[in-house]
């Protein structure tokens, strides 16, 4: 009887988090290419639309913006980096912190994304891969050099501690 | 006038203001985001020694993709009567045979308003490094104007109004710190004009070079407070054209001696001084006046004024 409550909260626990990243609540974005407060309008419109985002704040000076997610739903973070792509744009970084460190291996299952062995804590944290840092930030980076810490992981993109 | 012009232009060149790239006459590399519909009317107003010349637009464009944008623009003008000017082709009896020749035609005539073709363009932006504060970005462009039957009595061809025809080109625009620079430069190939009986003319106009550098400026605000706030863009434009003579004939191939300043070769470059407005983040009013620079065009007199207002309308948003 014991054996069958481990399965049925280990299957809980499996639907319920990796689907939702209940800890992750909001990211920032910094954008390369935004010149003036109509571009800036064009990419929170963008950003918008897409499932899961609830409220975008733009920072006209500072060429950035943060983008809270509603309750219990994270959006892909490719999909954030596209949607900057698709107004014109391209994203300079994506950051974000955990409420709870427990939750970043289920957010890396989630977002299909590997994890550096230098992560700890709750964060910021950065997405590194293509897409998500400037070109030739990624193309002068030796990404072999990083050492990851999960070892089934196929994804390009890892998740770093964020160089401000 | 020359002058003064540098001097703005140096002027904008070291200035330390974020520069803009929303030109009112050049298109920059930048394109129209995804999914996103833009309008924009455009008009351009001169003064033909006793006429006011118009020419009004109405721009469709649409972000195909993030880097591709296309648009519509159908043009009315009034800029050309249904036929070639009564007097633009004389002859002269000489014995047996009649020999034609072209003559300046008298400028000022009442043309009524028609519709001056349907001008289709798409731009792709193939190339773009983006940083903080600076990017640099390349786009090639081709169009085509569909309708574009007018009778032009002009040498210069013009795909925006004037000539059917197709054009392909590269743009190069260069944001950096303070200041914005585009250069767009082109080749178009204008449909000939023909004229069925009773007077059998055909008007070819040469390919054409088309040479464009735009320079931005943000006046107001020195600091983004919000989306409300407004704000003023000032603008220095350089648009220049080259084109070869015009080849004039009857259409049993008859050559017609082209004695028409406005029918022979020409390079030109005109200056545009320009302010914009854009109002909450969006609509984006605008005025500009063109002078000679180099040279003249005979396609229009001076000053030219440009007048515009654009929006962009968002679908699916929230």
């Amino acid at each position: 009887m014991e054996y069958m409550r481990l399965i049925f909260f280990l299957l809980l626990f499996g639907f319920a988090l990796p689907g939702t990243a209940q800890d992750l609540h909001h990211v920032e974005l910094g954008v390369n290419g935004l010149h003036c407060s109509a571009c800036s309008f064009t990419v929170e419109k963008a950003l918008r639309k897409i499932p899961g985002v609830s409220v975008v704040e733009m920072d006209l000076n500072d060429r950035s913006g943060q983008i809270f997610f509603s309750e219990g739903e994270s959006p892909d973070f490719g999909e954030l980096a596209k949607a900057v792509r698709d107004a014109g744009y391209s994203v300079r970084y994506l950051t974000f912190s955990l409420m709870d460190d427990q939750g970043m291996g289920d957010l890396c299952q989630f977002q299909e994304i590997c994890l550096s062995s230098e992560i700890s804590g709750q964060g910021p944290f950065q997405v590194f891969g293509k897409g998500f840092v400037p070109k030739k930030e990624w193309k002068t980076t030796r990404v072999e050099k990083i050492s990851i810490k999960c070892t089934s992981c196929q994804s390009e993109n890892l998740i770093i501690p964020f160089r401000s | 006038m020359k002058k003064s012009a540098l001097l703005i232009g140096l002027v904008f060149f070291f200035s330390p203001v974020i520069g803009q790239e929303l030109f009112p006459m050049n298109e920059p590399a930048s394109t129209v985001p995804k999914g996103v519909l833009g309008v924009k009317v455009l008009t351009e107003s001169y003064n033909e020694i006793r006429r006011i010349r118009n020419q009004a637009s109405l721009r469709v464009q649409y972000g195909l993709t993030g880097k591709l944008t296309v648009w519509a623009q159908p043009m009315i003008s009034n800029h050309h009567a249904k036929s070639l000017p009564a007097d633009m082709v004389n002859h002269q009896h000489a014995g047996p045979n009649t020999v034609f020749f072209s003559t300046a035609i008298d400028y000022g005539a009442n043309y009524p308003y028609s519709f001056a073709g349907l001008h289709l363009y798409s731009k792709y932006r193939f190339l773009n490094f983006d940083s903080d504060d600076a990017h640099f970005r390349m786009a090639f462009y081709g169009e085509y104007t569909a309708f574009g039957t007018q009778a032009h009595d002009e040498a210069e061809g013009h795909l925006q109004g004037d000539t059917g025809g197709a054009g392909a080109g590269l743009i190069a625009t260069w944001l950096k710190n303070r200041w914005a620079v585009s250069f767009t430069g082109g080749a178009i190939v204008s449909n000939p004009y023909t004229e069925t009986l009773p007077r059998n003319f055909r008007l070819e106009y040469s390919p054409g070079f088309t040479y464009n550098l735009s320079i931005g400026y943000l006046a107001y605000p020195k600091k983004y407070q919000s989306y409300q706030q407004s704000n003023y863009n000032l603008y220095l434009e350089l648009m220049g054209k080259s084109f070869d003579a015009a080849s004039f004939s009857r259409l049993d191939n008859e050559r017609i001696e082209i004695d028409s300043y406005a029918l022979q070769s020409g390079s030109y470059l005109d200056i545009y001084i320009g302010v914009q407005r854009i109002i909450r983040s969006n609509d984006r009013l605008e005025l500009s006046i063109g002078f000679p620079f180099i040279n003249k065009s005979y396609r229009h007199f001076y000053p030219v004024l440009n007048l515009g207002w654009q929006r962009y309308f968002f679908f699916g948003k929230k």
